[in-house]
């Protein structure tokens, strides 16, 4: 700016002193050569009326660098000159201005001097013998007099550039002044020139939209932020280099627990590579597929729970990993898996004995006394699988969910005593003794009516599906008379707790403690303060005085076709179901079931129903 | 040419790091292979290992490289020595891991005669430390490093318990002694990996101090 405005300024300068300068040249040049030319013609024609000899005494003492005086015969010969030797001196006969003074008494010309810019004005008059008298006075031409002025210009110019740069600094700072000092972060700001308002509103205007869009960007920043750092999912976003960029708080999560290294800071592990939060060859191989533009999958295990890993590349270099927790549907398929499997197992055993002793008795190879007992034992088997097969159809309704929308009021101590009666050929041939007691709360030894199980003394009542409630008796009587000692004890106890311990899984390590009192474990947060609201469990009790489960085995029994002794199981016609779907059914109630097991002594199962209001 | 080093000395680093994932991996196969007799995976550890060497020669071609080109000196220098010494013990256990993989092909099919419970503490044990030696490395851990170390008199006491364990079956019954041998074997792999893990672990204090085994090294 400083140099555009001295720039400006000089050449407007340098053009107006040229300009002047010219003009005063001009106009000088032609007043004084008007001024000399009349003095020329005064001092001359005062000679046109005398002689030569005159003439000449007159010019005698002229000065010729003043005036150059110069005598022409009529001839043309010179014959005197001031300045030159007039011998030496050519025929001036034919210069203009003689000529015209031969011819009219007077002329005058004016020659330039090529070189020197100098100009020369002669005039002549013919004095009357016929000589002519010529003048003449030489000075400067316009050029001679414009090229002599130049340095003084030049001078000007200099000094004009001196003061001109520094009153042209002065100048642009105190243009530009009002323009640094605009706040252009105040609201509204004021031009200080006008012409810079339309500049200031498009300054303004451009804030407004940086701001819209600065606020729209951090918006959704803030909403993708939210979805990663809540979603369940773990995701890291990878650079081209294999450095994670960003990694949202599950994927840390499933790492720092899991993960080889233990990133607990998510700050720490963005800016490292994958391999050194990672540290594994797999999910590194498949990384690398990424970046190369294909996408991968592996199934990782992190802290024992089961992760799809999906690694796909970003258009534009770097590549994304998802760590998706697909725990339950591996463990689920796992179950499913091993079901089936133990259903065709399960199923082909008393098959193949079918088979052997059909085949038997087909080829005849049987004596007739021997015939009617593999025919029992034909007809044994079949009983087995028709068993097995009801009790699978259970637990596959039961897995999908069926029943429980039959909820009724159901009287449990008739449901009870039903499936005691059903039961009662397999309880008279083991001498086994079966008793229901009912209580309340605070009635803790009341048998109010004992095994005979004919009256209807006290109904413990319960919203319930009534054929699952007499499946669960019914399986959890069979196995306690099942697998009990000869002359033993079956007690059936259904009462009111008033305190019930919330047994947080049926077949998970199992409460130990609930054989009558309280129980040891109370979860206050798991079960509203029961002294406030008493009786809201149902607590039912089916204690033998059996076989008794080994410990190792007391965690297993509620799984599918788990069975603590295979052969004296199947020798008693078990399918290894039954526990399986009491828990089903419990579960589907909304409630627990436990056990508690001494070998040799006894089992005591317990189960908590929720009581309806 | 400053920041070309740098960039060799971050891709050494990444190069140790996949060699040690390399080696947990190969480990970790071979004992699971080992508990589920699983011939095929052993077979894949065992192919696998020459992976490992060539990740040595090439990570060994580096450091020479990195020294000879660049000069290397202070914490930069210890970096690529300790990679150097080190890469010598990861490739010792790769071969140990493909050593069980081999062994567990002849055990294949053979009834096992003892219930395991103290190798798989060892196995645990020895590779927990070789874990935690890659970690220390890799997070420049001195305390964890140090924590390695000590753990090693836990699998050397495992060694002894393994030991008496087979000798008593031997003792029981002689036809138990072949599988003995070879679970014997096994057992001296799983403390030779811990002691390469300890070996791993000082390398890497040295890598952070300069010190090794207590003497100021450089």
């Amino acid at each position: 700016m400083n140099r555009r405005i001295l720039a400006g300024m000089m050449m407007l300068t340098v053009i107006a002193l040229i300009l002047i300068s010219a003009a005063i040249c001009f106009v000088f040049y032609n007043y004084f050569s008007g001024v000399m030319r009349n003095e020329l013609r005064d001092w001359a024609d005062v000679f046109r009326r005398v002689d030569v000899a005159t003439v000449l005494s007159e010019v005698e003492g002229v000065d010729p660098n003043n005036t150059r005086v110069t005598l022409i015969g009529s001839d043309g010969v010179v014959r005197y000159d001031n300045a030159v030797d007039a011998n030496a001196m050519e025929n001036h006969a034919d210069r203009e201005e003689i000529a015209e003074a031969f011819k009219s008494g007077a002329g005058e010309s004016r020659r330039l001097s090529g070189t020197l810019g100098e100009e020369t004005y002669y005039y002549a008059v013919r004095l009357a013998d016929g000589t002519v008298l010529r003048a003449s006075k030489t000075r400067n031409s316009v050029w001679g007099m414009f090229s002599e002025s130049l340095p003084a210009v030049a001078l000007v110019v200099l000094v004009v550039f001196i003061v001109g740069y520094f009153m042209a600094r002065n100048l642009t700072r105190r243009i530009v002044a009002p323009i640094n000092n605009v706040d252009l972060k105040e609201e509204t700001v004021t031009p200080p020139y006008d012409e810079l308002a339309p500049f200031i509103r498009t300054i303004e205007h451009q804030r407004e939209q940086i701001a819209t869009q600065f606020e729209d960007l951090k918006k959704r920043s803030d909403t993708i932020n939210a979805i990663m750092d809540n979603m369940k999912e773990g995701i890291i976003f990878v650079d081209e280099r294999g450095v994670i960029a960003s990694i949202n708080s599950s994927a840390g999560a499933i790492l720092s627990t899991g993960g080889s290294v233990g990133y607990g800071a998510l700050r720490e592990a963005e800016g490292k590579s994958v391999l050194e939060v990672v540290r594994d060859i797999d999910l590194m191989a498949s990384v690398r597929e990424a970046l190369a533009g294909n996408r991968g999958e592996v199934m990782k295990e992190y802290d024992g729970r089961t992760y799809r890993v999906f690694i796909s590349p970003v258009t534009g270099g770097g590549a994304i990993i998802l760590l998706l927790d697909v725990t339950e549907k591996a463990m689920a398929e796992k179950l499913r898996r091993e079901f089936s499997a133990n259903v065709s197992h399960e199923l082909k055993t008393p098959l193949t004995s079918i088979y052997g002793y059909a085949e038997m008795l087909y080829n005849g190879m049987i004596g007739k006394n021997d015939e009617h007992k593999l025919l029992g034992k034909i007809k044994d088997e079949a009983q087995r699988m028709n068993t097995l097969v009801q009790d699978i159809i259970t637990v596959s309704k039961l897995d999908e969910g069926e029943g429980g929308d039959a909820f009724e009021d159901v009287d449990l101590r008739a449901v009870a005593t039903e499936a005691v009666e059903a039961l009662s050929l397999n309880t008279r041939e083991n001498r086994i003794a079966v008793s229901v007691s009912v209580g309340d709360i605070d009635d803790a030894s009341g048998d109010l009516d004992s095994s005979d199980g004919s009256g209807a003394a006290t109904a413990i009542r319960t919203r319930a599906d009534r054929s699952m409630m007499y499946e669960m008796f019914y399986n959890l009587i069979d196995n306690a008379v099942k697998y009990n000692k000869p002359g033993g004890e079956v007690k059936i106890d259904i009462r009111k707790a008033d305190i019930a311990d919330r047994v947080e899984s049926t077949h998970a390590p199992v409460m130990r403690a609930l054989s009558g009192g309280l129980p040891e474990r109370f979860d206050p947060a798991g079960v509203p303060d029961a002294s406030a609201q008493p009786g809201s469990w149902i607590k039912i009790t089916v204690a033998d005085t059996g076989i008794g489960i080994p410990k190792e085995s007391q965690d297993r029994v509620f799984e599918r076709f788990y069975r603590v002794d295979k052969s004296r199981s199947k020798k008693k016609g078990g399918t290894g179901l039954g526990l399986a779907i009491v828990k089903h059914i419990v579960l589907l109630h909304e409630g627990r079931v436990s056990l508690e097991s001494r070998e040799n002594e006894g089992t005591t199962i317990t189960v908590f129903l929720p009581e309806p209001d | 040419m400053r920041s070309r080093y740098d960039e060799q000395l971050s891709k050494l680093n990444e190069d140790l790091i996949e060699m040690g994932a390399m080696i947990e991996d190969a480990i970790n196969k071979a004992l699971k292979a080992l508990e589920e007799q699983d011939v095929d995976a052993a077979k894949q550890v065992m192919e696998n290992d020459s992976v490992i060497d060539e990740q040595e020669r090439e990570i060994e071609s580096q450091c020479l490289k990195l020294i000879l080109i660049e000069q290397p000196v202070a914490s930069d220098l210890r970096q690529v020595s300790a990679a150097l010494k080190m890469i010598t013990d990861m490739e010792r256990v790769g071969d140990h891991a493909a050593d069980i993989s081999e062994l567990c092909v002849y055990l294949k099919g053979s009834e096992p005669i003892t219930n395991w419970t103290h190798m798989r503490d060892m196995a645990a044990t020895a590779t927990g430390m070789l874990t935690g030696a890659i970690d220390a490395y890799v997070k420049r851990d001195q305390t964890l490093a140090e924590s390695v170390i000590t753990r090693d008199d836990v699998v050397d006491d495992l060694f002894d318990e393994v030991k008496r364990d087979l000798l008593r079956l031997i003792r029981e019954d002689a036809s138990n002694g072949e599988q003995a041998i070879d679970l014997l074997q096994i057992a001296k792999y799983l403390e030779r990996i811990g002691d390469h893990a300890v070996n791993i672990a000082e390398w890497v204090i040295f890598s952070i101090t300069g010190m090794h085994k207590d003497t100021q090294v450089l």
